[in-house]
């Protein structure tokens, strides 16, 4: 959320409210009248403001426990003082809660035409393609993917990477999309594998891209590296037991066009034992 | 140690107890999800504002989400059930055709149904598409994918258009009652029943539906629950006199306070 900057008089005046706080604190007034005073001038305060990441997950989790009958006031009450300064973010609110109960009880608006739809883009949206093996010695091998810039480009769309995209809303959180997602059998052992790739608000331009590896029942061997090269980027990191590995951050530019919507390149990640 | 190592720690814990009781694979499946999520600093979030109350309740919440969601998303996102999309889809369009009733009053219901029907279009690739975090309810997050979708394709077919902006309280509108009532520096302070004489003129003063929250919620002090039983208000209603009422009495307080000067 932009807020103003705070100025020497918003500086004054926050003093004030913590003594009217204080002052609040120490009187005996009634415990409704002062949770009421409380909130009327928490609405004023800095310590509402959240960084617009936490705002979806606490939006979702805000939106799932009203409509379970929870008071967000007390449950959540920085995104409940932050929906009070916010009337945009308040007004969304709303407008979710009342789409909701009416989804459930069968009250939304009448739609124009009858629910029938063709879902055919559905089943044509590319799915991940499988990983390729290769037993290079004793003990010794490699599995490499292969992403078609076609399905990354699917998989991002061109909205995600746009970077306007990001300011159409603060309300927007990190983009989180799996870029891989697979169980593969090696050498015995059942890995699973699963990149990550976040666009975060404050960086929108990048990616960070981050890769867990896990095996059942086993140890993974301490040898294994992954190697990502994707368009201008290439990085080569160890891979730990059950950790996420984070890769250095992929500037969108060496891997889109000139605007930054089109992804130009495919991606390749091979996880190997390393000599 | 760190919060987030120990967070972390907590976490493996927890994982290492699901394991022997559920058994590995179920584990296995739990891992990648929590661990992401970690990575990603929601659990952090989680504790910190109080969903949960450390690491070990993090992934009990989790294993009860998964348990609740998995074979639904398995068949949103690996199979594409046919039938569930159909429904999904539905629900996708009726939401996205409020959303935009809400946004967009000035287009025929038409061309809304379009509309609605292509951010749908776009949710839907994005819902099999994106990580479902497991510690969240399915509507809710597919809502806010919808949502998110649907802005950036109003940008997009607005781009000339600037957005909404976020109208931030006046501050000005609140500074005068609050220098009054606070300023301790002040030479005619308000006295504690002073306080509470205007809190309950400033209450009189609001549009009844707010006052009846008011007195319910606050002087009464019946849970949300209790007030939609005994309103048959909706929650959205009730949130919204909430939120209204919190406003108003600012403005009718600051009124008061300079009347009083």
């Amino acid at each position: 959320m932009s807020r103003d900057t705070k100025d020497p008089e918003s500086d004054d005046l926050q003093q004030k409210l913590d003594a009217l706080r204080r002052q609040l604190e120490q009187s005996e007034l009634p415990e409704g009248l002062k949770q009421l005073l409380d909130d009327i001038t928490h609405g004023h305060s800095d310590d509402a403001v959240a960084t617009e990441s936490e705002d979806d997950v606490m939006f979702s989790l805000a939106l799932d426990a009203a409509l379970k009958g929870i008071d967000i006031s007390k449950r959540y009450p920085t995104f409940f003082r932050r929906l009070l300064l916010d009337a945009h973010a308040r007004q969304d609110f709303l407008d979710a809660l009342e789409i909701l109960e009416q989804s459930k009880s069968g009250e939304l608006e009448s739609l124009p035409t009858a629910p029938s739809y063709d879902l055919s883009f559905l089943k044509e949206e590319p799915r991940p393609p499988r990983a390729t093996i290769a037993l290079t010695g004793p003990a010794q091998w490699r599995v490499a993917w292969q992403q078609t810039r076609d399905y990354l480009n699917s998989l991002f769309s061109s909205y995600l990477l746009a970077a306007d995209y990001r300011s159409s809303s603060s309300l927007l959180e990190d983009t989180h999309l799996t870029l891989i997602d697979d169980l593969v059998t090696v050498d015995d052992s059942e890995l699973a594998v699963l990149l990550d790739a976040v666009q975060p608000v404050e960086e929108p331009d990048s990616l960070r891209l981050s890769l867990l590896v896990t095996v059942q029942e086993k140890q993974l061997p301490d040898n294994l590296v992954a190697e990502i090269t994707w368009g201008h980027y290439q990085a080569t990191v160890p891979i730990r037991n059950n950790s996420i590995i984070a890769f250095p951050s992929l500037p969108l530019a060496s891997v889109t066009d000139g605007e930054g919507q089109v992804v130009l390149a495919d991606l390749h990640l091979t996880i190997s034992t390393k000599n | 140690m760190g919060k987030k190592e120990k967070l972390r720690q907590e976490l493996e814990e927890a994982l290492a107890q699901v394991a022997q009781q559920r058994g590995k694979k179920y584990a296995a499946a739990l891992r990648p999800i929590v661990l992401t999520n970690w990575q990603n600093e929601r659990v952090e979030r989680f504790v910190d504002n109080g969903t949960v109350e450390n690491g070990s309740s993090y992934v009990k919440h989790v294993e009860r989400c998964y348990d609740a969601w998995h074979e639904y998303v398995h068949s949103v996102q690996k199979t594409r059930d046919e039938d569930v999309w159909q429904e999904l889809f539905g629900q996708l369009c009726a939401w996205a055709y409020g959303f935009l009733k809400r946004k967009l009053p000035g287009i025929s219901n038409e061309e809304k149904w379009d509309h609605a029907k292509s951010c749908a279009a776009e949710a839907a690739i994005q819902l099999i598409k994106s990580r479902f975090p497991y510690d969240t309810e399915f509507g809710p997050w597919a809502y806010v994918v919808l949502r998110n979708v649907s802005y950036s394709y109003l940008k997009h077919l607005f781009s000339s258009q600037s957005v909404p902006h976020h109208e931030v309280i006046d501050l000005e509108k609140w500074e005068g009652w609050l220098q009054n009532l606070s300023d301790p520096s002040s030479q005619k302070p308000f006295e504690q029943f002073e306080v509470v004489q205007l809190l309950q003129q400033a209450i009189q003063k609001l549009p009844p539906g707010q006052k009846e929250f008011v007195l319910l919620y606050y002087l009464e002090e019946k849970s949300y629950r209790e007030i939609a039983q005994l309103t048959g208000r909706s929650t959205q209603a009730l949130y919204k006199a909430h939120f209204d009422a919190i406003k108003q009495l600012g403005k009718i307080l600051g009124d008061l306070t300079n009347n009083h000067e």
